[in-house]
């Protein structure tokens, strides 16, 4: 039923968001950034990744005007500092000292369990990050003077997450959609820009059949890809089979053992390659889903990618990866932001003058927690 | 005289206005009383530039943004602002200047952690360290040796050495199962011996002399030393590179405890060595042996590279106790020429043959 629109919403006007950032522009802030980060150790990669973000977002406009990113390095720095030593050096702690138990006799099953609980701990703590990082990019985003807002600090997101995670894992994955539903909803519901509201009123049942679909063609390819493979591993051992095969090259030395390495890699290249195409399609199935059925302030958000765009983002990023060695995943996600922006839109809009300032305070830390985790991103 | 809009950072309206430029300030005209009408340019902050547009915000009002329209206003702004063009270099300067000067006071402090960690660990939590790196170690090279009339030979000789050391608490000793030649104190008094040492030493006194040099390390709790050090470094490495953290048992393998140790767990050898009548001149030969066989081992395939080749390598006595003519020279200087053998005939024969069965005794 949430799919109905009424007749005078169809008549609303579409806006979009328009983006001119190009690989020109933001070149030049890479090769510098990579200079710095390189003499610095690593360090630089706070300021580093602001100037990045500065450049891609005031790449965005609407009704003309720029998007302003007003994070600055030295919040990602500060906020990852405190991180470091409040979290991730306690936990250091905790999985060296579970590593000590677990050798010590008699002492086995409480280090087993310190183990776990840590382990725990890092999922739920990984949901909260998510969510911090976002809160943060989203109060430090700004246009026409005005800032996004997302409400609440995480605490009870990452627990929503831990324990949905949970129940996927003792059901392998099945309720995948249902949940990446669930938190897709949690999160819009408590995101803001200036006064205005997100909403998000989907269910994860229209998800369950691309679901289906993505899961049944992903185990049909890899299945055809391991064939593949053995067929070719046949050939060229002359019909022996890859048990053959495997002691033909070990006996070549060294040499044999480097084609097994290359031969192994070179499967699990052409076996993600070939799970790729389904993961994305449904991955775009499911960006049309949560905008589609999102409202900002009441009016509807639409999202228009499809495979054939997403699947020519992932070529050429993957393209970019391999022949910078992932130094140019600046540009990688610009290609993707580019990707986000071109494709959504509004049908209507709040009159302007009704939209005001973001109020409260901003979260002043950065995202020192998705530091941690590597949870990339732009 | 440009046009364009101003946003007031209360709501998302916008309000047109006239933008002209002074030597000094943006003048913008159509604003209502109280708004912002003049902007300094060493005030301006450039949002964005798009094609024929230009956002604007200044540091004096942080809420305020403003829009001008006309592809010649960013030439006028240009001239009247060069500097907002200009990369930040000075302040870029700053920030890795900070950042160098703030990762040279961590590595300091990496030198200096250890010396206050160390005495801050109780006996019983070394211990507890050095029995999870010994039973890492032991598994990751091929398990214990533990025919028990080797294990007590063994075992008599080096608890007599570690007497002779004055220890405040007791010694373990594990035999490794590899060919590894090599040995090597873990914490709390955890000392592993690697079976290929015990095939290649050619006496009791040999043997001895490693045992009474790894009891130094002992002593002088260098393996803590190290691991703090080595688990500090990986801190610092993580949280300037990013990634995770890593094991930190397999640490001892690869990092030698440095010169002065060495020296120090040498000396304290030798002392014990004299003090119960063992002769150092073995040990100084087992050195000159391990000195020529770095060359040997270096380039020759023969039984040690089908096994974890990597590994032997890494596990090798040659990188943790790096062999040097000083080193045997030194223990010619001070130690006795003359000695007792440490050992029977028959515990000689049980300790080499401490591996000979793969049961588990235990
Ligand atoms: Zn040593």
């Amino acid at each position: 039923m949430e799919t109905v629109s009424s007749p005078e919403e169809e008549a609303l006007p579409e806006y979009g968001l328009e983006f001119d950032g190009s690989f020109r522009g933001l070149l030049p802030i890479v090769l510098v950034n990579l200079l710095l980060t390189i003499i610095t150790l690593g360090l630089y990669r706070f300021w580093a990744r602001t100037k990045v973000r500065k450049y891609l977002w005031s790449s965005v406009r609407l009704h003309g005007d720029a998007f302003e990113y007003t994070g600055t390095g030295k919040e990602l720095f500060i906020g990852f500092l405190i991180v470091l030593f409040l979290v991730f050096l306690p936990m250091g702690f905790a999985f060296f000292q579970a590593q000590i138990m677990m050798e010590t006799p008699g002492r086995e099953a409480q280090g087993a369990s310190l183990l776990f609980g840590a382990y725990m701990l890092m999922l739920y703590l990984y949901g909260v990050a998510y969510y911090r990082r976002n809160r943060y990019r989203l109060s430090r985003t700004r246009w026409r003077g005005i800032r996004g807002k997302q409400r609440e600090g995480g605490y009870r997101y990452g627990f929503i997450h831990f324990m949905l995670t949970l129940v996927n894992f003792m059901l392998l994955g099945l309720a995948s959609p249902l949940i990446s539903n669930r938190l897709w909803e949690y999160e819009s519901n408590r995101r803001e820009f200036g006064t205005g509201r997100f909403s998000y009123k989907g269910r994860a049942g229209p998800l369950y059949k691309p679901f289906a679909i993505a899961v049944f063609l992903s185990l049909l390819l890899i299945a055809a890809t391991v064939t593949l493979i053995i067929f070719v591993i046949a050939a060229v051992s002359g019909g022996g089979g890859a048990t053959e095969w495997l002691q033909q090259s070990q006996a070549n030395g060294p040499k044999g053992i480097y084609t097994i390495v290359a031969a192994l890699f070179a499967g699990y290249f052409l076996v993600g390659l070939a799970v790729a195409a389904p993961v994305l399609w449904y991955q775009v199935r499911q960006l049309r889903h949560f905008w589609g059925h999102s409202r900002y302030e009441g009016f509807p958000l639409s999202f228009h990618g499809r495979f054939g765009d997403i699947f020519r983002l992932w070529l050429g990023n993957l393209g970019i990866f391999i022949a910078t060695l992932g130094l140019g995943a600046p540009f990688m996600e610009m290609r993707w932001l580019r990707f986000l922006v071109e494709h959504t839109r509004i049908s209507g809009f709040p009159a302007l003058e009704s939209i005001g300032q973001a109020e409260g305070a901003d979260p002043s830390l950065g995202e020192g927690l998705a530091e941690g985790f590597d949870l990339g991103g732009i | 005289m440009w046009s364009g809009f101003f946003f007031d950072g209360v709501t998302a309206e916008a309000k047109p206005v006239q933008v002209s430029l002074t030597p000094a300030t943006l003048e913008v005209s159509g604003l209502a009383p109280g708004q912002p009408a003049s902007w300094n340019l060493s005030s301006l902050q450039l949002v964005a530039r798009g094609n024929a547009r230009m956002d604007l915000a200044t540091g004096d009002h942080p809420q305020v943004r403003l829009r001008v329209d006309g592809a010649d206003f960013a030439d006028a702004l240009k001239a009247a602002a060069p500097e907002l063009w200009r990369p930040q270099w000075r302040r870029t300067g700053r920030i890795v200047g900070g950042l160098l000067a703030g990762a040279a006071v961590l590595v300091a402090a990496l030198f200096y952690l250890p010396r206050v960690m160390v005495p801050l660990i109780s006996a019983s939590y070394a211990e507890r360290i050095g029995a999870g790196v010994a039973a890492q170690v032991t598994t990751l090279f091929g398990g214990a040796c533990n025919m028990l009339a080797g294990q007590a030979a063994l075992e008599e000789l080096a608890y007599g050495l570690a007497d002779e050391a004055g220890l405040d608490h007791p010694i373990v000793i594990h035999v490794v199962d590899s060919r590894v030649v090599n040995a090597l104190a873990a914490p709390g008094g955890h000392i592993l011996v690697f079976d290929g040492l015990i095939q290649k030493a050619n006496s009791p006194s040999e043997v001895a002399g490693v045992l009474a040099h790894e009891i130094g390390h002992v002593k002088y709790k260098h393996s803590l030393t190290s691991l703090s050090r080595s688990i500090g470094a990986q801190f610092i490495l993580t949280s300037m590179m990013g990634g995770s953290f890593g094991d930190t048992s397999s640490v001892l393998l690869t990092t030698s405890f440095g010169r002065a140790a060495e020296a120090e767990a040498d000396e304290t050898a030798i002392r014990i060595l004299n003090a119960r009548g063992i002769s150092s001149e073995p040990f100084a030969q087992f050195f000159d042996r391990l000195a020529k066989g770095d060359a040997r081992t270096g380039s020759d395939k023969d039984d040690a590279a089908t096994e974890q080749s990597n590994w032997l390598k890494m596990g090798n006595l040659l990188s943790t106790h790096p062999p040097s003519p000083e080193r045997a020279a030194l223990v010619r200087e001070k130690g006795l020429v003359e000695g007792t053998s440490p050992m029977s005939d028959s515990e000689w024969r049980d300790l080499k043959a401490i591996c000979e069965t793969e049961d588990d005794v235990f």
